[in-house]
């Protein structure tokens, strides 16, 4: 997995997690906000259903409760026939006005029962009475059987609602019971004045299964689908407005929210376990808070539900907050993706040219290490730990100079790395002695340079080789190259100088009598007929007579400065510093002399049976006017009259001092 | 009021979309007046469905306040249908000679016919001092019509004694039994529903015919009008409101029954003896 997959699995797990973070916390609030609007809502209800028993309690003991009720209720049930229909009537006479008065104040039904739970008389509907109650009718069987008030919801077969029921004792006899109730749309209106701002839109629907059989057949038309859920049905407006009150809500956005509701899975999924639930939905960029507020009846089995819609401002604005913030985190991981991408991209390519660095490092075959500004190596590669002789981890960290810097000349104190963190300047040098691991000291060539952090020094980087064969190979070389300069100057048969090399001494030779005013000699030397020598004896022999004669003349030679070389054939030159023509005729005396004792045979030699020599000599003291050239003529031209004088002779000029006018 | 007028709306969409193949002029179409137009709007749908079948005209529900506006409509020839009671009928054709009657129908008892009732609380007696007579109203014919009639058998007129009209049927009852009138002229089959609160039936008048179904001869033609006729008789539960189980639904739930102006002749002839002061022509 490279670099760029993890960043970007990492990005996606940041992004995961930190949307799962503020959804989360977002459907905290959310919830905390929905439960304490389902809480207030819920005590507003409890609230709003105590004011009402208080007011059913209020009317019970105030008008139902009075002997006259009582008395006119008791005649009822104590009479038949047309006389308890008219003992019916009479009751209500005495109570319709009464009711006229209530209904304003939202009660809803006046229904009297009977002992045996038949209906007596409904003040709301008149027309119907006698139908017996007990199988419908829970609040009426306790309320007549256990004798003892019953409140709650309950349905029935011409209305649902919230039902106060009293036993009704008359002289201590039981004579039936009243009810009190109220519907959901009373208990609506009064929610809606205790709530200002009136933005809450309260539905009621019931659970068909609960009132459906009870419900007066002819009456099932004014319920219609609630538009929720199957189960459920809503009082048809025709309905409500008939019975109650115009109600003026926006059916419009309560369809479409219930559209929505319909579609939730998790709300069909509560409202089928009949549960109170609440939930958030957005509908035309606007959000609502929807809570179903499960109503139990009388025996403490669900109902209905009050559905209450409301407005959610702050709901609309912790989620646009969690948005908000949603968009900000996504912009700044993605530029900290971008960053890091680039860094990645950076790091990679740093990385790659940091291993085609080290690789070159490794494979260049020359040290490499790098110190900081106090001389402690942090970095060796491969080619330094094998010259030096350490693990790698033995060199890392340790004082270089300390460790293997050894300079050749005297003051070893010092460390070339020392002038370079002074100076800031390149030192090459090969005057450097490195100490590897097992004490064997190795010439090195070093090139170390700086390592700058902007303009700082922070570093050294040295570069060293083992330039101890190369050293060796210098010397050879030399050794090679002096032996050539020297064939080059030497006569190969005689082994003295050659012709060569006297051209090239003969002159600084001159230079040099001239910087002193001093006389310098040549002799010219030509073996006498030596032609016939070879004939007679061989050129191997003349070779040997070549090599004899001129050993005898470099024995000839005492003084260390005199130069005896082969000049050509069987000719050679002595030059001879600081020596006079007198001087000069002596010593070439001195060499047929010596060449004489030598007596190398020559039978060929019409001179004599050995081997002579003809001498021309000159000296000069060299100036401006003169030259070797000037000089070598005169001692040519005493050779020639040596030769013709008979050989085996010396011939110099009469004076030294004009050799033009001497020859 | 803005609810019924969404349903209203909603009514008269349905109306188009069901018969929108209908090119030709809507029938206007006058129900009961209604206590709740929601409600009847809701009790007539059906049956205007089967008028727009039968016609292949859409149906316009004309849903007006009081049967004085329903009259002075067909009177204007701005009414195309109407579904009156037996007085308003005769008012009706008095006022517009091109009202013509269609069909009759029958109550939910099957009944063709109905009577009314003079009725009193707790005796079967006549009370001794008639205070007040409670009526339904004007264009009731168990209102003044009738039950000045009933009252002539006890030689009181409703000339000489107070009278009030309480809206309807059972408000005219229930103000009986409240003992704010002596007596009330109603339906009898109202009168009987309210005999648990002691409410006696003093009188019975003669049988009235029922609702009529009436056309406009002046707006609509003969054909139309005997095609309308035939095709309502042919199916005698043709107009039934199935979807309905209400009361009131008798009104088109039973059947109906052909119909002649002359069945009519004998409340032209009790509104001739007791005209009702209220409807002064």
């Amino acid at each position: 997995m490279n670099s760029i997959t993890r960043t970007t699995l990492v990005f996606l797990l940041m992004l995961v997690a930190g949307a799962i973070l503020i959804f989360y916390r977002y459907d905290q609030l959310s919830e905390g906000h929905l439960e304490l609007s389902t809480s207030s809502q819920r005590t507003a209800i409890d609230s709003t259903l105590n004011t009402y028993k208080l007011l059913s309690d209020t009317i019970f003991s105030e008008i139902i409760n009075t002997d006259e009720t009582l008395t006119l209720v008791n005649s009822i049930v104590e009479s038949s026939g047309d006389q308890r229909n008219l003992q019916r009537g009479l009751l209500y006479r005495k109570l319709a006005p009464i009711y006229e008065r209530l209904r304003p104040t939202n009660v809803r039904q006046l229904h009297f029962h009977c002992p045996n739970g038949n209906s007596m008389l409904r003040l709301h509907t008149p027309a119907h009475s006698g139908d017996p109650l007990f199988d419908i009718r829970s609040s009426v069987e306790i309320a007549n059987t256990e004798l003892r008030e019953v409140h709650g919801y309950e349905s029935g077969r011409v209305f649902h609602g919230f039902r106060h029921v009293y036993p009704l004792i008359f002289e201590g006899h039981h004579i039936g019971s009243v009810e009190v109730s109220t519907s959901f749309f009373h208990i609506q209106d009064q929610l809606k004045q205790l709530e200002k701002t009136n933005k809450t839109t309260l539905e009621f629907i019931l659970y068909k299964p609960d009132f459906w059989n009870k419900l007066f057949a002819e009456l099932q038309i004014f319920y219609s689908p609630s538009g929720l859920h199957t189960d459920y049905v809503s009082e048809s407006a025709d309905q409500i407005s008939f019975q109650c009150r115009d109600r003026v809500e926006d059916l419009s956005l309560v369809s479409k929210i219930k559209e929505k509701l319909l579609q939730d899975p998790n709300v069909q999924h509560k409202m089928e376990q009949k549960q109170s639930c609440n939930c958030s939905l957005m509908y035309n960029y606007a959000t609502y808070s929807v809570v179903f507020h499960s109503i139990k009846n009388i025996e403490g089995n669900h109902a209905a539900y009050i559905v209450a819609i409301t407005p959610e401002p702050f709901l609309a604005e912790i989620r646009s907050n969690a948005l908000q913030l949603f968009s900000i985190y996504i912009f700044l991981l993605s530029a900290l993706y971008i960053l890091r991408l680039r860094f990645v991209s950076l790091l990679t390519k740093q990385q790659q040219h940091a291993g085609f660095l080290q690789n070159i490092s490794d494979n260049m075959g020359i040290g490499l290490y790098s110190t900081n500004k106090k001389g402690i190596i942090t970095f060796a590669n491969t080619a330094a730990i094998a010259l030096l002789g350490y693990d790698k981890k033995d060199l890392i960290g340790q004082h270089a100079h300390n460790l293997f810097h050894i300079p050749l000349a005297n003051n070893t104190d010092n460390c070339f790395c020392d002038q370079i963190l002074s100076a800031g300047a390149k030192v090459h040098t090969d005057h450097v002695v490195f100490w590897s691991s097992n004490a064997n000291a190795f010439p090195v060539e070093v090139v170390c340079t700086p390592l700058y952090d902007k303009k700082n020094i922070v570093g050294t980087a040295t570069v060293f080789q083992d330039i101890s064969k190369r050293l060796h190979q210098e010397q050879k070389l030399m050794d090679a190259q002096e032996k050539l300069r020297k064939i080059a100057l030497q006569d190969g048969l005689t082994g003295i100088p050659n012709r060569r090399s006297f051209d090239q001494r003969s002159q600084k030779i001159w230079r040099s009598a001239m910087r002193r005013s001093q006389p310098l000699g040549l002799l010219m030397i030509d073996i006498d007929h030596f032609k016939l020598y070879n004939d007679h004896y061989g050129h191997q022999k003349g070779d040997d007579c070549l090599t004899r004669i001129a050993k005898l003349l470099e024995q000839a030679c005492k003084r260390p400065d005199d130069f005896v070389a082969r000049y050509g054939g069987e000719e050679f030159v002595v030059l001879l510093p600081n020596t006079n023509t007198q001087d000069c005729s002596q010593i070439g005396k001195r060499m047929l002399a010596m060449l004489a004792h030598l007596n190398i045979p020559h039978q060929a030699s019409p001179t004599k049976p050995y081997v002579t020599v003809s001498i021309g000599c000159c000296s000069v003291v060299p100036n401006g006017t003169t030259s070797m050239a000037d000089l070598i003529a005169c001692a040519d031209q005493c050779l020639y009259h040596a030769k013709n004088n008979g050989r085996n002779s010396v011939s110099a000029p009469d004076l030294t001092r004009n050799i033009k006018t001497d020859a | 009021m803005k609810t019924c007028l969404i349903v209203t709306t909603c009514f008269l969409v349905l109306c188009s979309h069901t018969t929108s193949l209908y090119a030709q002029e809507p029938l206007r179409f006058a129900p009961l007046v209604p206590m709740s137009k929601e409600y009847t709007t809701l009790q007539f749908a059906n049956f205007c469905v089967t008028l727009a079948k039968i016609t292949k005209r859409d149906v316009n529900l004309v849903l007006l306040e009081n049967y004085a506006d329903i009259l002075n409509a067909l009177a204007e020839n701005t009414l195309d249908l109407a579904y009156l009671g037996p007085l308003p009928y005769v008012i009706a054709t008095q006022r517009n000679p091109h009202i013509t009657p269609l069909v009759r129908f029958l109550d939910q008892t099957g009944e063709t016919e109905y009577t009314c009732a003079l009725v009193a609380f707790g005796s079967s007696e006549l009370p001794p001092d008639i205070t007040s007579v409670a009526l339904t109203q004007p264009y009731s014919t168990c209102g003044f019509l009738v039950t000045e009639s009933l009252l002539h058998h006890y030689d009181l007129s409703l000339e000489s004694t107070p009278y009030t009209y309480s809206g309807n049927h059972e408000h005219a009852a229930l103000a009986v039994i409240r003992g704010y009138a002596s007596v009330a002229g109603v339906k009898t089959s109202i009168a009987r529903e309210y005999a648990n609160l002691g409410l006696n039936i003093l009188l019975q008048s003669e049988p009235v015919p029922g609702f009529v179904l009436v056309g406009n001869s002046a707006t609509l033609s003969s054909a139309e009008l005997q095609h309308l006729r035939d095709e309502l008789l042919k199916g005698a539960q043709t107009p039934g409101a199935v979807f309905t189980k209400k009361p009131e639904d008798a009104i088109t739930k039973h059947g109906v029954i052909p119909v002649a102006d002359e069945d009519y002749d004998g409340i032209r002839q009790m509104l001739h003896d007791h005209p009702v002061p209220e409807l002064a022509l």
